[in-house]
């Protein structure tokens, strides 16, 4: 009788382990998709930022616009690579712009632009807080899904890519005028 | 009033303090005669020593202290009467131990590198009640007692970020832990929002709040709130701009205000860095 009492409750014990782990896991998941929306947002606000800098730069910029030639897609549910690919586009177009306002002062003194780059430099800070909260929560998913014994009930998950800034292609970027 | 006028105000009430603490011990041999003589000179004794102490440290605290503050911060405005107000204390959730009683002096603000600041001397005490065996008693406990900060910031956040070393007693936001496990392992950060959290604290701000704590050399609570203002506060159990009861040169006294501030601005400069 003690027996079977003691092996009832070890299966008890472990049927509560086990729902526990996969919950965490699923919790994780939930996270980790999260901070990813995190990062679409974020990308969202800069890339808004940057085309209405790009509008007021329009006016006082017109024999530049041709430098930058290739337009920059975003749209709902891409991958953790597509985001990171135009992150980096994004850095690439912000450098040059600002590289290239340096030639036009009176652009640069306009209350808009300092306006603007104020806020790009906001939407820059916000992009990479969402990185790292992405990618915290990567490496707690990561981690717990390869920890014995919690990893026998990891169920084919395999670990989830992190977030990492590619380094700017060297080509000239567009957002359309 | 320049340093001479201020040394003999200084000589003069300590004299008084003297003849208080004569006139105590005067007192206390009576009591040994007979207590109803001694009880009346003993209080008399204690009024003068308090009342000379006050307008001790009133006057000379007040004129050193704007004196040495004017020189580093900008529209200043000094008042050892006032400090913030107990409604902001409560509502800027530090982390601090358990308080039933709040008292502010000192209050200073003004203008600091280019940000608002604001600062007093801050005790929090709790009451407690003491029983042993059949009497009671009830005693005032000081749980924090230093300098309590707030500078303006620019940076939007949704939700307040505290930072404390204090975490477990924290009822208030979700434990956000960051990527640093040795930030993790010194400090806890709590805010309701993980991302408002991480944007606050970027790697930078982390090295900063070490950097604070280490300069500090004390306990220390920050919050980043959401009213566009941080607060930092610093356990060093003493007040700022106090006078002790052995301050008798007035180039001693600016002196060790000069380090005081100078501590304090440090500690402000430090909290700008990060929010750069």
């Amino acid at each position: 009788m003690i027996i079977v009492i003691v092996l009832l409750a070890v299966a008890a014990i472990a049927a509560i382990w086990a729902i526990s782990t996969v919950n965490s896991f699923k919790r994780l998941e939930i996270k980790v998709d999260e901070a990813l929306s995190g990062i679409e947002v974020a990308l969202e606000k800069r890339y808004d930022m940057l085309t209405k800098l790009m509008d007021t730069a329009k006016g006082y910029m017109q024999h530049e616009t041709e430098t930058f030639t290739k337009v920059i897609e975003l749209r709902k549910g891409m991958s953790v690579k597509d985001l990171s690919a135009r992150d980096a586009e994004m850095s690439e177009l912000s450098g040059r712009l600002f590289a290239v306002a340096e030639s036009y002062p009176e652009l640069r003194s306009s209350e808009v632009f300092t306006e603007l780059s104020e806020g790009i430099r906001d939407a820059e800070e916000h992009l990479q807080a969402a990185r790292r909260v992405y990618n915290a929560n990567v490496r707690e998913y990561n981690t717990a899904i390869v920890m014995f014994p919690a990893k026998l009930l990891a169920d084919g998950r395999t670990p989830k890519d992190f977030y990492e800034a590619e380094e700017p292609k060297h080509q000239d970027v567009k957002i359309s005028f | 009033m320049n340093g001479t006028e201020l040394e003999q105000i200084i000589a003069k009430e300590n004299k008084r303090k003297l003849l208080a603490l004569g006139l105590g011990a005067f007192g206390a041999l009576l009591m040994i005669i007979h207590p109803i003589l001694g009880i009346p000179v003993i209080i008399g004794a204690f009024i003068l020593f308090f009342v000379s102490q006050g307008r001790l440290k009133k006057q000379v605290g007040r004129a050193v202290a704007f004196k040495v503050l004017s020189g580093h911060i900008q529209d200043l405005s000094f008042d050892q009467d006032s400090g913030f107000s107990d409604e902001l204390i409560d509502s800027v959730y530090m982390g601090f131990p358990g308080y039933d009683n709040i008292k502010c002096g000192d209050y200073i603000s003004g203008s600091y590198k280019g940000r608002a600041i604001e600062l007093c001397d801050l005790e929090l005490t709790e009451t407690r009640v003491v029983s042993s065996g059949k009497t009671t008693r009830t005693e005032h406990v000081t749980v924090f007692q230093g300098p309590y900060i707030s500078i303006a910031y620019d940076k939007e956040v949704s939700c307040p970020v505290t930072v404390t070393r204090r975490g477990n007693l924290l009822k208030r936001g979700s434990l956000v832990k960051l990527e640093s496990e040795e930030f993790n392992k010194s400090f806890r950060v709590y805010c309701e929002s993980e991302h408002d959290a991480f944007y606050i604290m970027t790697p930078h701000m982390m090295e900063r709040v070490e950097s604070i704590y280490e300069r500090a050399d004390h306990e220390i609570y920050l919050n980043f709130c959401n009213d566009g203002h941080v607060y930092l506060a610093v356990d060093s159990r003493h007040d700022s701009f106090e006078l002790s009861l052995m301050d008798s040169k007035v180039e001693e006294i600016e002196k060790r205000f000069e380090d005081e501030l100078e501590y304090l601005l440090g500690l402000i400069d430090e909290l700008a860095e990060g929010l750069q």
